[in-house]
């Protein structure tokens, strides 16, 4: 998919459209499911994956780099991985509490939620799966970051514009979402080839 | 207070160790499993593209040098990759000793499936088997490979990737004449 | 639960496949549902590994529920799931790489698979070693099930057959396609919530 050969443009329409994470390649729903109900925790979703995807990215590869690989521990991988964004997550956290209280008390549960958000775990996986260099896995990352945001504003504010439609009993909330989303990614595969890559 | 913390660090620190510890046994045992699984599919990659060969022997990563089970030479393997539709498209080739290609393999792609995936297929792939180089392009004047319908991208990718295999072996293989060192 | 014993451990195991089924009424852990559910092999596959991680999961954390001070609970769940998640992740490309190509990088996701962390959480932690370890199988059965369903249904109609044995001349490609998922998903939510409502008006 992505590899090293590709510019930093085209690394990013990449993981932003062509690949988006959450509807090509379904990593990080638990989120996009539970969140996109509402338009402004969604946007403020986007950014706090953004924000903490870089972090992670750049402290995951120095630590895959820079420690496991030279000391032959690779399979500490996973662990290391998710600890990492685990406590960014937290550091973050204390940081907005103290120095930002608004956004930190309208963010609320959603904040400890990102730890468990499988797309920015996925990006630091497939950073090393690709073997990105660090420039790279940061445009990567990013890229992912946006393509996330993209599809869960987008997703928000389409479901905010159904509530006014006439939808059966048995398709309301969930499966019509799905059926939204589904939609969508029928949208976005149209991405296939942009620019030729 | 600070016994809190202290007790704290220490209940995580052992599960730590111990997790490491549990994990470097499993990954013990298993990593020279997956080697010999890795080796194994290699070889019997191989072995389609090349069914005459019985040895291989590694120059370096894309190239391999094919005995049989005389010794002789028996042809070459070469692997290479062009993008496609979708992604990369790898494949490893078999040539024999008069540069024909005798198989091919589509190793990895990520072509649209229904459509190019058709790549990976007999069908397409049993089309390169006899051909030369000069042959190795989409069918123009009844010579060369049929690209399949609705696909060809992927199609010509692959046969870009299987004359960019032979261009290489030609620049760097040994056949007799030169032995140039990559 | 439950008010004598016998039933309640049954329904430690039940809990996971009806009313507390992790994907169709919980909503969690959808991520490889979705992803993984193109072929029937990979399904199986993928919630294989999954009861191995919920299982061992669940053992060692209701195992280690005296060890672990209330503050500390969430790092010892990351350590021990995650833990888990490489040996499998391992004994997958030992034993099965071409499972592990399959599953791609949602075999490492397990560890942020929310179902997981969930039964950890609300369950394990709290409850003795033989709940948690029903609770492991009947969560793993009930995610089992929903697998299989969705991906019988989107293999056969989207590669026309199951396995290789093709019956179907002209498959449905959207199906297999990240659309599909989501459809076929959102179709089988909606089928059960109006079986639901229809019982709730009776």
């Amino acid at each position: 998919m992505i590899n090293n050969g590709m510019n930093s443009a085209a690394i990013f329409i990449s993981a932003c459209l062509i690949n988006n994470i959450l509807l090509i390649k379904f990593i990080g729903l638990c989120s996009f499911f539970g969140l996109s109900t509402n338009l402004k925790n969604s946007l403020g979703m986007g950014v706090a994956v953004t924000f903490v995807t870089v972090l992670a990215v750049v402290v995951s590869w120095l630590i895959y780099h820079l420690m496991l690989v030279p000391l032959d521990l690779v399979f500490l991988r996973t662990g290391t991985f998710i600890l990492t964004i685990a406590t960014l997550v937290q550091l973050v956290e204390m940081f907005l509490k103290k120095y930002v209280p608004p956004l930190y008390h309208g963010m609320g549960i959603y904040l400890p939620l990102i730890t468990t958000n499988c797309a920015i775990l996925a990006v630091t996986f497939l950073n090393i799966d690709y073997e990105l260099n660090l420039a790279k896995s940061i445009i990567h990352g990013i890229g992912v970051a946006a393509g996330y945001t993209l599809a869960i504003v987008l997703f928000a504010g389409l479901r905010e514009r159904i509530l006014t439609a006439p939808i059966p009993r048995a398709l309301q909330g969930y499966p019509i979402a799905f059926f939204l989303a589904s939609l969508m990614s029928l949208a976005f595969l149209g991405f296939k080839g942009l620019f030729g890559i | 207070m600070f016994t809190k913390v202290l007790s704290y660090t220490l209940r995580l620190t052992i599960l730590c160790v111990a997790a490491a510890f549990a994990l470097a046994v499993v990954y013990g045992k298993t990593e020279p499993m997956i080697e010999e699984q890795t080796r194994k599919i290699e070889d019997q990659a191989q072995k389609e593209v090349l069914p005459a060969a019985d040895r291989f022997e590694k120059v370096n990563e894309d190239y391999s040098l094919a005995f049989d089970k005389e010794g002789n030479p028996a042809g070459e393997i070469v692997k290479a990759s062009r993008q496609g539709y979708g992604g990369q498209i790898k494949i490893m080739a078999g040539i024999d000793n008069e540069d024909k290609v005798v198989g091919i393999k589509i190793l990895e792609h990520s072509e649209t499936p229904g459509l190019g995936d058709g790549i990976a297929k007999e069908n397409f792939t049993r089309q390169f088997g006899g051909k030369a180089a000069p042959e190795i392009m989409l069918k123009r004047d009844g010579v060369g490979i049929d690209a399949i319908t609705g696909a060809t991208i992927s199609s010509r990718a692959c046969v870009e990737a299987v004359k960019k295999g032979l261009d290489y072996i030609k620049q760097y293989g040994q056949n007799g004449e030169t032995k140039v060192n990559k | 639960m439950g008010k004598t014993a016998k039933p309640r451990l049954i329904n430690d195991f039940l809990y996971g496949i009806l009313t507390g089924n992790p994907v169709l009424v919980l909503m969690i852990g959808l991520c490889p549902v979705l992803a993984v559910s193109t072929s029937v092999f990979n399904a199986v596959g993928m919630s294989a590994a999954f009861a191995f991680v919920l299982f061992f999961s669940n053992l060692v954390v209701s195992l280690l529920r005296k060890f672990t001070p209330d503050e500390i609970r969430i790092p010892v769940f990351i350590i021990v799931i995650s833990t888990f998640v490489t040996i499998i992740d391992y004994i997958v490309r030992a034993y099965s790489p071409e499972l592990q190509k399959q599953l791609g990088v949602f075999l490492p996701l397990i560890v942020v698979n929310c179902i997981i962390i969930a039964r950890a959480e609300a369950f394990a932690y709290k409850n003795t070693v033989v709940s948690s370890i029903l609770d492991a199988f009947g969560t793993s059965v009930g995610f089992l099930i929903v697998m299989v369903v969705i991906s019988v249904i989107r293999e056969f109609l989207g590669t026309g057959g199951l396995s290789s044995k093709i019956i179907l001349n002209k498959p449905v490609l959207f199906m297999i396609m990240p659309p599909g998922g989501f459809v076929t998903i959102g179709l089988l939510m909606g089928v059960l919530t109006h079986i639901k409502l229809k019982k709730q008006k009776q």
